[in-house]
C-alpha cells in the first residue's frame, strides 16, 4: 500500500480521535450550563456520531494494512472518510458554537431560562396529545430575526436525527424573546403535524375568492402557525415585538417573493393585530394598527400590486379566525384557542394577574416555574406597551430569569449614587 | 308646550302628544294643598359636600379685633401654611391623569357587565403600577429618618436640614417621568414639613415626639404616602362627579374651638341658591371629582397628626384618612347606576311601547340621584322620581319602537358619526341612538337637583321646567336634522356624538369640526382659564405675536359626568397636538363659553354659560361644560407673522427653582400676622422685558406692566369667584380660600342687612383694591430702583422666569375684612357701619425677588 495512503489515513484516523474530545468544542463551565436532559441527549448523539466515525477510520486503517488491499477502493473509502469527518466536524461545530455562547455567565443563565421558557411551550402543547416532548437549547447571535433546528430533522452527519431543538435568539431581543416561542412554535406545529392540515384549510377556505389566493396563504401555513403559537402564549407582546423586527421600510414590509415561507410583513402583522382583535376585543393594537397602516401607505408602491394587496388584506379576518377558531385535528379536534388558555395572556387579566400576585422576585421558585411563560407574557406586555419603564421591567426580568434556573441573581445595575430608592423592587 | 320639538319626524301616527301638559298622568292632584317646605331644598349642595355635620366654622370664633389665640394654634395654622405646596397639587392631577391613560390604554376598553368586578380589576391593575411609586415615596423617607436621627434635632438649623435633604434632591429615577415629578414634590414637601416642625420644637410648642420631630413628621408622610396615592386611584376608578369633602369642614378637633354659630347646610344651601339668581347658569354637579382638594386634605391630616397629644391619637387620625368605606361605597353606587343605564339603553332598543320602558326610567332617575347624593333628607323624593319619570316617558313616546328610533339612529350616524370619520355598524348605531335617549334623562335628573323648593313643590312649575329643559338637552344631543328650527344650535346638520365608541362613554363631541380664519382681532379680549388671555395663549405656545392670520380647526366637545379635560385630549388621537394625556396636550384646552363661540365661530349658542368657578382652572369643570381645542392647520400667504421668539428652554437642574410657565397673581392674606401678600409670578419673557425697561431706567413702566395683573387678581380675589388665587391663613386651623367665604359673607350681609348695604360692602372693597393698586405699581417703582441689579440677577438665573412678592406688613385695612366675616355670624350690621368704615392708611409694601416660581 502506498505509504502517501497510509500517512492520509492515519491523518483522518488521528483527526477522528481528537473529535471525542467535547471539551475542545465547548469548557465544560458551558456544558454544565445546559439542562441535564440536554447535555445527556447531545452527548450521546454526538458521541455515537464520533464513535461511528472512529469505527470506520480504525477499519479503513485495518483495511489498507492487509495483503492484497487495492489502492483504488482504499482511496476511495478514504475520500469517503474525508465527507463524513468534515460532515461530522460542521455537526459538532453547530453544537460548539451554540453552547459556546453561554461562555459569560450571565448570559449563560439567560440562554438557560430561555431553555426553560421554550421547553415549558413545547411541553404544553405536546404532552396532552401524547408526543414526546424533545429538549431544547437556545444560542445568541447576530441578526435580526431567530430561527430554529428543529428536533427531529436529519443532521448534516447524516448519522439519524437532531435530538434537541437548537432555537438561535438574536442579540437585539433578548429581553423580549417572544421570537423564541415563534421558533418553539414550529417545533411544535411539525410534531403535530399542523403545517400540512393549516394548509389544506387555508387553501379551501380562500380559493373561493380565488385559487391563487388561496395556494399564497397555504404556502405561508408554516410561519402562520408558529407566529399563532407565539401570539397564544405571548399575546400582544409577540404581535408588537413582531411589528419592531418587521419595521424596516416598505423594501422590507412590502417585500414578496413568490414562494418564500415567510408571508408579506405588511400582511404578516396586519393578521398578528386581527388575532388580537378576535380574541380580546379593543386594546393597544387599534393604535398599532393604525399606525401601521398610516406609516406604510400603498400609494407609495405601484400600481398593479396595490389591488393584491387590498385583496389580501381582506382575507386577513378569515384567515386569523381559521388559526384561533377552526377546529383541527392536530389539537385533538379543538380549535387553538380551545386547546391553549389563550385568555391568559389577554391585557387585562394579565395585569390583574400579575397585581395579585405582586412582584416576581418575591414568588417561591415552583410558582416562577409553573407560571413562566405567562410571566413571559406579562413582561414583554409591559416592555411593549409602557416602554419608558423598559429598563425596570428589564431589570426584573434579570432577577427572575436567575431564579428560575436556580442561580443567585447577577444584578449589576445598581446605581452607584445615593441608595437607590426602589431598594427591592 | 304645544307643539313638539321633533322635527321632520313621521307624524303620520298621532297618538296625541301634542299638548303634552294635559296629556300625561299626574301623580299629584291638582286639589291637593301644598305642603310647606315639603321639598329641601339642600340638593344641588348635598352633591358637592359632605353630610357629616356640623359644618364647622371656624371665623365665628373671630369674636373681636385683637382677641389673642393661643399659640398652639398659631403654630398649627402656620405649620399648615407652610406645608402647603401648590405644585402637590399639581403633580396629583398628573398622577391622576397618568392613572387614566394607564387605564384606558390597558384596560378599559375591555370592560364586562360587571362593572364593579371590573373596578376592582382596576384598583389592582392601578396600585400595581403605582407600587415602584409607593415604594420609592417610602425609602425617601426612610431613608431622610435615618440620616436625621444622626442629628441633635433639638438645636436643627434650617442648613442642616437643607442639606440632609439635598442628598436626595435629584435621586427620582423610576422611569416613568410623572412618577418622578411626584416623588421631587414630594421631597419638597416633606422638606417644608420638617422645616415647619422644626420651627415648631423652637418656639417650644408642646407635640408628640419633641425630641426627634422629624422621625414624627417624616415618619406620617411615609405612611400617608401609600395613602394618598390609593386614593388618588379610587377617585379615578370612581369617576363620580362629586367634590371631595372639603377637609376644612373636618377640623382639628384638638384646639377644643367650639364654634358659636354653625352655617348648617340648609343656610348654605340658600346661599347657594341666592347664588343663582344673579348667575343665570345652570346648576349642574362637577363632572369629575376634584382632586385638588386632595392636597388640602393631605396637609390637614399631616397637620393634625403632628400636633396629635399622644400616638394613638395620631394614629387614628391616619387609620380615618386611609378609610375606604366611602369610596366602596361610592363604587357601589356608581355600579348600580351604569348596570341601571345599561338596562334603559337595552329597553329603548327593545320596547314597543312606553309601558315597558317606564320602570328603567325610574331605576335610572332613582339610582341617579343616589349616586348624586341628593334627597337624602328630602321627604318627596320617590313622588319626584316618578313625576319626571312619568313625564319623561311621555316626552320620548315618539322614539320608542324601531319605526321611530330608526331615523335618529340614521341621522347620528349621517349627521354625526360619518362628519367624525367614524364606523360604526347598524347595531352600534341603535345603541347610540338609545344612549342618546338615556344622556338626555341623566342631564334632566342633574337639572332637578338645581331647582328650588318653590319649583319643586309646584306640579305644573316643575313640569314646565322639566319640558323647557327636555327642549334645551334634545337640542344639544339629537341630531340638529330632528329638532326644530328655532330651537338649533346651528344651521348646519351636526350632532353631538358620545365618545369613544369603544368602552365607556367619556365626552361628546360636535361632529362639525369648523374652521375659522384667526387673527388678533377675532381673539381680542376672549378669555382662557384663569382669567388668561388666548392671545398669550397663541403667543407663548404657536409663537403667534403681532400680526397674524392663521386659519384653524376648532374642535368642540361637552363634558358629561366622568368627563376630564386630560382624558378627552388622551382620547382624541386623530387630532393633532392632542393624543396625549400630558399637561402640555389638555392645557391646549379651553372653555367654551356663548361670548366666546360668539366671537370665535360667529354662533353664541354653540357655547355653554356657566358660573365664573368653572372657568378658574382645568381640573374643575362642570357636566355639560362646553369646550374647544385650535388646531392650526396653515397661515394665510401675504401676512407674514411677526413671531415671538421663545426662550430656548433651560434645562432643570438640581436645585434650580421651577420655572414660571404663565404670567399669573396671587395673593395670600395672613390674619396670623396681618400680613397681606401679593404674589407675582412673571414668564422669562415677561421679566425679560422688565429687565428691559430696567436698564433703560424706566422703572414706572417696569412698574406699569403688573398693573393690570394685579387688579384682575386683586378684583377677582375680593369681589368675584375666583378663588384659587386666594390664599387665607386664619388663626384658627383652617385655609380656606375666600370663594367659600367672602362671597357668601357678602351675600349673607346683603341677606340680613339689605341690599344697601351688600353694595356699601362691595364699594368699600372696590376702593380698597383701588388704593391698593396704585401704592403696589408705586412701590415697585420706587423698589425696582433700588432693587434693580438684584432684579436682573434674579432674572439671569438658571430658573425660567421671575416671582416678585409684595408683601403689606401689619396692614390695618385687614381689619375691614374682618368685620365683613363678623356679619356672618350674624350680628346685625346697620349701613352706617360699613359705608362709613375708613378706609385706613395701607403700608408701603416690601418686594422680595426670587428666581423662578416661589409659591406663597
Amino acid at each position: 500500500m502506498s505509504l502517501h495512503l497510509i500517512r492520509q489515513i492515519d491523518h483522518w484516523q488521528a483527526a477522528t480521535q481528537r473529535l471525542s474530545d467535547f471539551q475542545g468544542l465547548a469548557s465544560a463551565s458551558t456544558w454544565e450550563q445546559l439542562e441535564r436532559y440536554t447535555d445527556t441527549f447531545l452527548r450521546a448523539r454526538l458521541g455515537a456520531s464520533v464513535r461511528r466515525l472512529q469505527q470506520e477510520a480504525d477499519h479503513l486503517m485495518q483495511l489498507a494494512r492487509q495483503e492484497g488491499a487495492r489502492e483504488e477502493d482504499i482511496l476511495r473509502d478514504l475520500q469517503q472518510l474525508r465527507r463524513r469527518y468534515l460532515a461530522t466536524e460542521v455537526t459538532l461545530d453547530y453544537f460548539g458554537d451554540a453552547i459556546n455562547t453561554r461562555t459569560n455567565p450571565s448570559l449563560g443563565r439567560h440562554l438557560a431560562a430561555l431553555d426553560k421558557l421554550a421547553g415549558a411551550a413545547i411541553e404544553r402543547a405536546l404532552r396532552p396529545l401524547g408526543h414526546l416532548v424533545p429538549p431544547v437549547m437556545t444560542y445568541i447571535d447576530k441578526g435580526l430575526g431567530a430561527s430554529i433546528l428543529k428536533a427531529g430533522l436529519r443532521l448534516w452527519d447524516q448519522r439519524g436525527v437532531n435530538p434537541v431543538a437548537v432555537i438561535k435568539v438574536v442579540r437585539h431581543n433578548i429581553y423580549r424573546p417572544t421570537a423564541l416561542i415563534h421558533e418553539a412554535g414550529h417545533q411544535i406545529a411539525y410534531a403535530l403535524n399542523w403545517n400540512a392540515e393549516l394548509a389544506e384549510v387555508l387553501r379551501r377556505e380562500l380559493s373561493s375568492e380565488s385559487p391563487v389566493i388561496g395556494n399564497l396563504w397555504a404556502g405561508w401555513s408554516s410561519e402562520i402557525a408558529a407566529d399563532a403559537f407565539a401570539f397564544a402564549y405571548t399575546g400582544y407582546g409577540a404581535v408588537a415585538t413582531l411589528h419592531d423586527v418587521l419595521s424596516g421600510g416598505p423594501n422590507l414590509v412590502f417585500q414578496y417573493r413568490p414562494g418564500a415561507v415567510h408571508p408579506m410583513p405588511y400582511l404578516r402583522t396586519l393578521l398578528g393585530i386581527e388575532m388580537c382583535r378576535l380574541a380580546f376585543g379593543s386594546g393597544p393594537w387599534d393604535d398599532l394598527e393604525r399606525n401601521w397602516i398610516a406609516s406604510n401607505p400603498l400609494h407609495q408602491l405601484e400600481g398593479e400590486i396595490i389591488p393584491w394587496l387590498k385583496l389580501n388584506r381582506l382575507m386577513v379576518p378569515k384567515v386569523a379566525a381559521i388559526v384561533l377558531q377552526r377546529p383541527m385535528r392536530a389539537f385533538g379536534g379543538s380549535s387553538l384557542q380551545q386547546y391553549l388558555p389563550i385568555q391568559e395572556v389577554h391585557p387585562r387579566n394579565l395585569l390583574q394577574w400579575g397585581s395579585r400576585l405582586g412582584p416576581p422576585n418575591a414568588w417561591p421558585v415552583s410558582d416562577l416555574r409553573n407560571n413562566s411563560l405567562r410571566l413571559l407574557a406579562l413582561s414583554v406586555y409591559k416592555q411593549v406597551t409602557e416602554s419608558y419603564q423598559s429598563p425596570a421591567f428589564r431589570r426584573e426580568m434579570d432577577h427572575w430569569f436567575s431564579r428560575l434556573t436556580d442561580w443567585p441573581s447577577l444584578h449589576h445595575s445598581q446605581p452607584q449614587t445615593a441608595p437607590a430608592l426602589l431598594g427591592e423592587y | 308646550m304645544d307643539q313638539s320639538m321633533y322635527s321632520n319626524w313621521d307624524t303620520s301616527t298621532d297618538n296625541g302628544h301634542d299638548d303634552l301638559l294635559h296629556q300625561h298622568e299626574s301623580p299629584f292632584s291638582l286639589n291637593t294643598p301644598v305642603v310647606e317646605n315639603e321639598f329641601v331644598t339642600a340638593p344641588a349642595i348635598d352633591a358637592y359636600i359632605e353630610r357629616e355635620s356640623p359644618f364647622f366654622n371656624p371665623l365665628t370664633t373671630a369674636t373681636a379685633e385683637g382677641e389673642s389665640f393661643g399659640p398652639q394654634e398659631q403654630a398649627f395654622v402656620q405649620f399648615l401654611d407652610e406645608i402647603q405646596e401648590d405644585e402637590f397639587s399639581e403633580a396629583i392631577v398628573d398622577l391622576a391623569n397618568e392613572a387614566e391613560r394607564y387605564l384606558a390604554e390597558h384596560v378599559s376598553s375591555q370592560h364586562t357587565s360587571n362593572q364593579l368586578r371590573d373596578a376592582q380589576m382596576e384598583e389592582e391593575v392601578l396600585t400595581n403600577h403605582f407600587q415602584p411609586l409607593a415604594v420609592a415615596s417610602e425609602n425617601l423617607m426612610d431613608h431622610l429618618m435615618r440620616d436625621f436621627a444622626k442629628l441633635d434635632q433639638e438645636t436643627l438649623t434650617e442648613g442642616q436640614i437643607d442639606d440632609i435633604f439635598e442628598r436626595y434632591e435629584s435621586n427620582h429615577s423610576l422611569g416613568n417621568p410623572v412618577f418622578e415629578e411626584f416623588l421631587k414634590k414630594l421631597w419638597k414637601k416633606a422638606k417644608k414639613a420638617a422645616k415647619g416642625v422644626a420651627k415648631v420644637v423652637k418656639k417650644g410648642i408642646n407635640i408628640v415626639k419633641k425630641l426627634n420631630p422629624m422621625n414624627l413628621v417624616l415618619g406620617r408622610l411615609k405612611k400617608m404616602a401609600r395613602g394618598l396615592l390609593g386614593k388618588i386611584v379610587r377617585k379615578v376608578i370612581n369617576r363620580l362627579p362629586q367634590m371631595l369633602r372639603n377637609p376644612a369642614r373636618m377640623l382639628a378637633r384638638k384646639l377644643g374651638i367650639s364654634a358659636e354659630l354653625e352655617l348648617n347646610e340648609m343656610e348654605e344651601a340658600e346661599l347657594m341658591v341666592e347664588d343663582q339668581e344673579f348667575d343665570l347658569s345652570p346648576v349642574l354637579p362637577p363632572a369629575s371629582a376634584d382632586l385638588e382638594i386632595l392636597e388640602q386634605e393631605f396637609n390637614l391630616r399631616l397637620a393634625e397628626q403632628t400636633f396629635a397629644n399622644t400616638e394613638e391619637e395620631a394614629d387614628q387620625i391616619l387609620a380615618a384618612y386611609n378609610d375606604t368605606r366611602q369610596d366602596l361605597q361610592d363604587r357601589e353606587a356608581e355600579a348600580r347606576f351604569e348596570h341601571a343605564r345599561e338596562r334603559l339603553i337595552e329597553a329603548l332598543q327593545t320596547a314597543q311601547s312606553p309601558e315597558e320602558v317606564r320602570p328603567h326610567v325610574e331605576e335610572f332617575v332613582g339610582t341617579a340621584l343616589m349616586v348624586l347624593r341628593w334627597g337624602i333628607r328630602i321627604i318627596g323624593r320617590k313622588r319626584v322620581i316618578n313625576f319626571i319619570s312619568g313625564l319623561f316617558t311621555k316626552l320620548i313616546a315618539r322614539l320608542i319602537g324601531k319605526k321611530y328610533a330608526a331615523p335618529l339612529a340614521r341621522t347620528l350616524v349621517s349627521k354625526g358619526f360619518s362628519l367624525l370619520n367614524l364606523e360604526v355598524s347598524e347595531h352600534e348605531a341603535d345603541t347610540a341612538a338609545a344612549e342618546s335617549i338615556a344622556q338626555v334623562l341623566e342631564e334632566i335628573t342633574y337639572h332637578t337637583t338645581g331647582l328650588s323648593a318653590e319649583v319643586l313643590n309646584d306640579q305644573e312649575l316643575l313640569e314646565q321646567e322639566i319640558v323647557e329643559q327636555f327642549s334645551a338637552l334634545v337640542a344639544q344631543n339629537f341630531p340638529s336634522d330632528m329638532v326644530q328650527e328655532e330651537l338649533r344650535e346651528s344651521e348646519v346638520g351636526a350632532a353631538w356624538v358620545l365618545l369613544p365608541r369603544r368602552g365607556r362613554r367619556r365626552y361628546k363631541k360636535y361632529s362639525r369640526v369648523l374652521e375659522v380664519n384667526l387673527d388678533r382681532a377675532k381673539v381680542r379680549g376672549i378669555k382662557t382659564f384663569g382669567g388668561q388671555y388666548l392671545q398669550s395663549f397663541l403667543r407663548r405656545r404657536h409663537q403667534l405675536g403681532g400680526s397674524y392670520k392663521v386659519r384653524v380647526k376648532v374642535h368642540i366637545y361637552q363634558a358629561i359626568r366622568g368627563t376630564t379635560l386630560s382624558h378627552i385630549s388622551l382620547l382624541e388621537r386623530n387630532v393633532r397636538g392632542l393624543g396625549s394625556s400630558r399637561r402640555s396636550a389638555w392645557s391646549q384646552i379651553h372653555p367654551l363659553t356663548p361670548q366666546v363661540a360668539g366671537q370665535l365661530l360667529g354662533n353664541p349658542r354653540l357655547g355653554s354659560r356657566v358660573a365664573a368657578r368653572w372657568l378658574s382652572n382645568r381640573n374643575r369643570i362642570q357636566v355639560g361644560q362646553r369646550f374647544y381645542y385650535l388646531e392650526l392647520v396653515s397661515q394665510a400667504a401675504g401676512t407674514p407673522p411677526a413671531p415671538v421668539r421663545p426662550q430656548p428652554p433651560r434645562p432643570v437642574l438640581p436645585g434650580i427653582p421651577s420655572g414660571v410657565t404663565k404670567d399669573d397673581a396671587y395673593v395670600k392674606l395672613d390674619f396670623t400676622r396681618s400680613t397681606m401678600t401679593l404674589a407675582l409670578m412673571m414668564t422669562e419673557a415677561k421679566a425679560a422685558e422688565v429687565t428691559r425697561r430696567i436698564k433703560a431706567n424706566d422703572y414706572l413702566g417696569a412698574a406699569t406692566t403688573f398693573r393690570t395683573s394685579i387688579r384682575d387678581a386683586l378684583n377677582n380675589i375680593l369681589l368675584k369667584d375666583i378663588g384659587r388665587h386666594v390664599k387665607v391663613v386664619m388663626e384658627l386651623s383652617e385655609d380656606q380660600y375666600l370663594e367659600d367665604f367672602l362671597g357668601k359673607l357678602l351675600k349673607a350681609g346683603g341677606r340680613i342687612v339689605g341690599g344697601a348695604a351688600k353694595e356699601g360692602l362691595k364699594m368699600a372693597v372696590k376702593k380698597i383694591i383701588q388704593r391698593l393698586v396704585k401704592l403696589a405699581e408705586k412701590a415697585l417703582a420706587n423698589h425696582l430702583r433700588r432693587l434693580r441689579n438684584d432684579f436682573i440677577r434674579a432674572q439671569e438665573n438658571g430658573a425660567q422666569g421671575l416671582t416678585l412678592h409684595l408683601v403689606f406688613v401689619d396692614m390695618p385695612g385687614m381689619a375691614l375684612i374682618r368685620t365683613l366675616f363678623k356679619l356672618k355670624q350674624g350680628r346685625p350690621v346697620s349701613v352706617g357701619d360699613v359705608t362709613g368704615t375708613v378706609i385706613p392708611a395701607i403700608p408701603t409694601p416690601d418686594l422680595r425677588i426670587f428666581p423662578g416660581r416661589k409659591s406663597l
